[in-house]
């Protein structure tokens, strides 16, 4: 398939990905209003989890809503398109070295490799992965760095990288310190840092809208500035 | 300061660990987020709005972990 078809592809599928996430966002917001509703009004149970023998009854459940109808529903849904915008990423350059493998003419390849492909494809992926696996623990920075030196598409601009930056140190402080914000986010962050060490991370509703438009954007900009790159050639 | 939909004193919920938020109604946004701006809480609208069997719209305000949700019913139980 040609690159610029794979391109689209990727963009419909990220794109739908992003929507499938933020709709699971919402309509579990909606649920939890309907639960805080219902029992508002009276409605009474007892209930119990056959796997961990935790019983509750309607009080419980309106306690759960407020920790996992807004904050950690945010916060999971938030750390999904994070990954997702990740997985985009490093795909869109699998398919962009793929297709220009030249500019990895001066990587090694382990002879055991070239013995267990079974062709030249598998042999250029090989290579590619491993260029990417590394290139994937640099910081955000790095990665449109490396964007733009292989594919000079021109964007994302210093502005969304800063803001994509950001997003992803916040999400690292979710996913590897607890939500309290240390040392690390401050640098990862930068000028768009939201808080300072010791401060448990929040992920607002506005915050966490502001993130997905941007990610969509920022899709939507590769994607565009790719194809039409491709279409000019 | 009572919310108008139960007819009872706005209830800030929270729980350990968790940044505290109130449902209120899309009504009474205003006057609500009036005394929160007075105390210089920090705290954001939600953008969604709900309503059930066509009954008046509500929406949720959430604060943020820098917030003491205790402080903000305090002040919601002082305004008029």
């Amino acid at each position: 398939m040609p690159l610029a078809n794979e391109i689209r592809d990727l963009r419909q599928r990220t794109m739908d990905d992003l929507a499938r996430a933020h709709d699971h966002f919402s309509d579990s917001m909606y649920a939890w209003e309907i639960v805080q509703t219902t029992i508002s009004r009276g409605f009474k149970f007892v209930r119990k989890n056959p796997a961990t023998g935790t019983t509750i009854g309607e009080r419980d459940l309106i306690g759960h809503s407020q920790n996992f109808g807004i904050q950690l529903l945010a916060e999971s849904t938030f750390q999904n398109f994070i990954s997702i915008f990740e997985n985009f990423l490093f795909d869109f350059l699998r398919l962009w070295l793929k297709t220009y493998p030249q500019s990895l003419t001066k990587k090694s390849v382990n002879f055991q490799a070239i013995l267990d492909a079974a062709d030249r494809n598998e042999i250029i992926l090989a290579v590619v992965n491993k260029e990417l696996n590394e290139v994937m623990y640099e910081r955000p920075a790095s990665w449109f760095a490396y964007l733009e030196e292989r594919a000079r598409l021109g964007c994302p601009d210093i502005q969304a990288i800063e803001r994509i930056a950001e997003a992803k140190a916040s999400r690292d402080v979710l996913v590897h310190n607890r939500g309290v914000v240390g040392h690390a986010y401050i640098v990862k962050s930068g000028s768009q840092s939201r808080h300072v060490p010791g401060e448990r991370i929040d992920i607002p509703e506005p915050y966490h809208r502001e993130v997905w438009d941007l990610l969509r954007k920022v899709v939507a900009d590769v994607c565009d500035s790719a194809t039409l790159k491709l279409l000019a050639s | 300061m009572i919310d108008q939909m139960t007819q009872k004193p706005f209830e800030v919920r929270f729980s350990e660990g968790t940044a505290g938020f109130v449902r209120l109604p899309v009504a009474q946004l205003n006057e609500v987020c009036r005394v929160l701006d007075e105390k210089g809480f920090r705290y954001w609208v939600s953008e969604s709005q709900y309503s059930m069997n066509g009954g008046p719209e509500w929406t949720s305000i959430q604060f943020s972990h820098s917030v003491d949700p205790r402080a903000v019913q305090s002040a919601l139980d002082r305004a008029n």
